[in-house]
């Protein structure tokens, strides 16, 4: 099946799903966090003590304020297996021909597998290896000079089609006694059975919970699975088990309720499901992930943005309170109006500084170039307000 | 067409007396720590090639970051930042035209959405002219994340995730979907980016042993090649889907549509003296 089929396919089992929209990121200012939890924020980002300020005229291209969040799809899955499991063969099942399998030792100075001495029992009994299993084959050197840095020790090959489809055995008979784990990572390529995930919002604020769906489709027909585990993985390493519920339409409703402190490293958290479940007469297994933010408020806006305006120069300002110091910063959509006294964009602004924990402000001029050049006149406004933590590299506020 | 009629109209401006105005280039690389990237990562004949486009062509630098780390870094915007202000500053360049190649164009649109991140920013950015983005990883690479697969719910999580660094982490398509949706401009549904970012997108690789333009830029008897194709749609230059090198700004040209012989340009080709493209950017200047 062709994969532009397979890309409809999908995007019709996701449409089934709109009848449950994702919900964008609740607008508005949210609750700060108590000052400690705050201050547990790592500092990853931007220390500037000066303030900037930034403008330029906007642009007539329409743009959405609110993206919802992407779906994540799979035609993977991966566990790790013992050398014993290896020696004695170890099944994966594939739906469609010319899988590709990679084989990476588990932990440092694992040795890689040698493909030559890798046996494939094929689904229909065949026992194959060398040029009659694999197209290609493929070191960890190879792979990284082709751009993918897989880890030290890994095997790549991919199947013939010849091969077919089904139940597999991988055997490596010759693995030494007390050789390490391996991670067995398959990539089903032209499958129809794909996983796909996403969160409800690419964004949660601590306190809030982390809500999401995942599904496995079938040549877009949602299929149920008799085994599901989800899992959010901390930038710093740290891992939480989050509650998978079954739906009745096969779907699957995945949440965890963030009371977590703020990881220890800067970088987006994950969300990883994996399953099995029945696909093209198959038990099939998948896994896939999907990143979002965990936000601490580190500051929040106490009042709306003021707008005035003086002999053709427009002042902006942000009212706003922090619970740790920080740099901030606001963005905002500038509009005035045309001779028609119809509102236009005038321009983009942006402007950060240093505040420390409790009130204080953001604000910033308009450049007056950019004023003169728009030729818009009152009364000024301003709207797609975002609030940053440009220290801690979170969004804190967006329309 | 509309790059080469401000590329005319940038000319014309450059010409006449009255603007007189300093151009220069800068060439910023992708992925990885670099030291030396005007001999590793261009060459030198690629650089020397493209800088003779300019009225002055010791108006150029190469800049040598760490590009492994995330890209709001101080080791990787902030040092791109910090060469290309000197740059600007010590040499008197008011118009700029920036040169990325795959994460390096993640790093670019990093400064130009976020102005007011550092206060050397503003000054960078009213000072280019535009970026040209060779083979930008914008919408990230499912290479990335197979790369990462497998590190968590198994216990080789510490060790894989220590050997991954973070700009192979940042260019997973979800991470980079996440960021072009909240701290980045210039993709579909977000406001566009302050300066023109043009992309040149590869579109295949031909990697054939008899095919003496399968060694430009380096051939290495890529089996390796044959297996990340598989995560890889039918478009795309090895490492990158179109979709993601075509996905932010705007794009400037399809490899085969300005190439000699209508070659494509693999991910590695794509920052070499291959088929013309030197001549096409040094054209640009």
């Amino acid at each position: 099946m062709k994969k532009k089929t397979v890309a409809v396919l999908v995007l019709a089992s996701v449409a089934l799903l709109a009848a449950a929209p994702a919900k964008v990121q609740a607008a508005g200012p949210r609750a700060l966090a108590p000052a400690a939890v705050a201050a547990a924020v790592p500092l990853a980002g931007s220390l500037e003590r000066d303030p900037v300020a930034f403008s330029v005229p906007a642009g007539e291209e329409p743009f959405s304020t609110a993206l919802p969040p992407a779906v994540a799809e799979s035609r993977e899955f991966w566990r790790t297996v013992s050398a014993e499991e290896l020696r004695a063969g170890t099944p994966f099942t594939t739906t469609a021909p010319g899988a590709v399998v990679r084989l990476s030792p588990v932990s440092p100075g694992g040795g890689p597998v040698d493909p030559a001495l890798l046996v494939v029992e094929t689904p229909r009994g065949e026992r194959l290896s060398g040029d009659a299993a694999f197209r290609e084959i493929a070191t960890a050197d190879q792979l990284r000079r082709a751009g993918a840095p897989f880890p030290e020790g890994s095997t790549a090959f991919r199947l013939r089609e010849e091969a077919g489809a089904g139940t597999f055995r991988l055997r490596a008979p010759s693995l030494e006694p007390g050789a390490d784990r391996y991670l067995l990572h398959v990539l089903d390529r032209d499958s129809l059975a794909v996983l796909s995930l996403r969160t409800l919002a690419d964004t949660v604020f601590y306190g809030d919970t982390l809500a999401a769906e995942g599904w496995l489709s079938d040549a877009g027909e949602f299929r149920k699975v008799s085994f599901a585990e989800a899992q959010v993985a901390a930038p710093d390493g740290s891992r939480f088990d989050a509650r998978v519920t079954p739906r009745s339409d096969g779907s699957l409703s995945i949440a965890l309720p963030m009371e977590v402190s703020p990881a220890a490293a800067p970088g987006l958290w994950e969300l990883h499901l994996r399953v099995r479940g029945e696909a093209g007469g198959q038990t099939v297994e998948r896994a896939v992930h999907t990143a979002f933010a965990y936000v601490v408020p580190t500051a929040r806006r106490i009042g709306p943005v003021s707008v005035t305006s003086r002999k053709g120069r427009i002042f902006v300002e942000a009212p706003v309170e922090t619970a740790a110091a920080g740099r901030y910063a606001f963005r905002a959509l500038v509009l005035g109006k045309d001779g028609k006294g119809a509102t236009r964009p005038l321009a983009r602004l942006e402007t950060a500084a240093w505040l420390e924990a409790g009130r204080g402000s953001l604000r910033a001029e308009v450049s007056p170039e950019v004023v003169r050049k728009a030729g818009l006149r009152g009364p000024f406004q301003v709207q797609e307000v975002w609030l940053l933590d440009q220290s801690r590299l979170q969004v804190l506020e967006k329309p | 067409m509309v790059k080469r009629l401000l590329g005319v109209l940038a000319a014309l401006a450059v010409a006449l007396p009255l603007s007189a105005g300093v151009t220069g280039v800068a060439f910023v690389h992708g992925t990885g720590k670099q030291t030396n990237a005007y001999a590793d990562y261009w060459t030198t004949a690629m650089v020397d090639s493209v800088r003779q486009g300019l009225p002055d062509p010791s108006k150029f630098l190469v800049v040598n970051c760490d590009f492994t780390q995330y890209m709001w870094a101080s080791g990787a915007a902030g040092c791109l930042a910090d060469q290309l202000y000197t740059f600007i500053t010590t040499k008197g360049i008011t118009d700029l035209v920036v040169i990325t190649h795959s994460n390096g164009g993640n790093v670019m649109r990093w400064i130009l959405s976020n102005p007011t991140y550092d206060w050397r920013y503003p000054t960078i950015i009213s000072k280019i002219r535009w970026v040209n983005a060779l083979a930008p990883s914008s919408l990230g690479t499912p290479l990335a994340n197979a790369v990462m697969n497998g590190t968590v719910f198994e216990q080789s999580l510490g060790w894989l995730l220590g050997y991954q660094n973070d700009a192979v982490r940042m260019q997973q398509t979800d991470w980079m979907a996440y960021y072009n949706a909240n701290w980045l401009f210039g993709t579909a549904g977000r406001p566009a980016l302050p300066k023109g970012f043009w992309d040149v997108v590869g579109t295949d690789v031909e990697t054939a042993v008899w095919d003496p333009d399968s060694y430009c830029g380096g051939y290495s008897l890529n089996l390796g090649l044959e297996i990340t194709q598989a995560w890889l749609s039918s478009c795309s230059d090895g490492f990158l889907d179109c979709t993601s090198q075509a996905g932010a700004g705007r794009v400037w040209f399809y490899d085969t549509q300005y190439t000699n012989g209508d070659e494509p340009l693999s991910h590695n080709q794509s920052r070499r003296k291959c088929f013309g493209l030197d001549v096409i950017l040094r054209n640009d200047l």
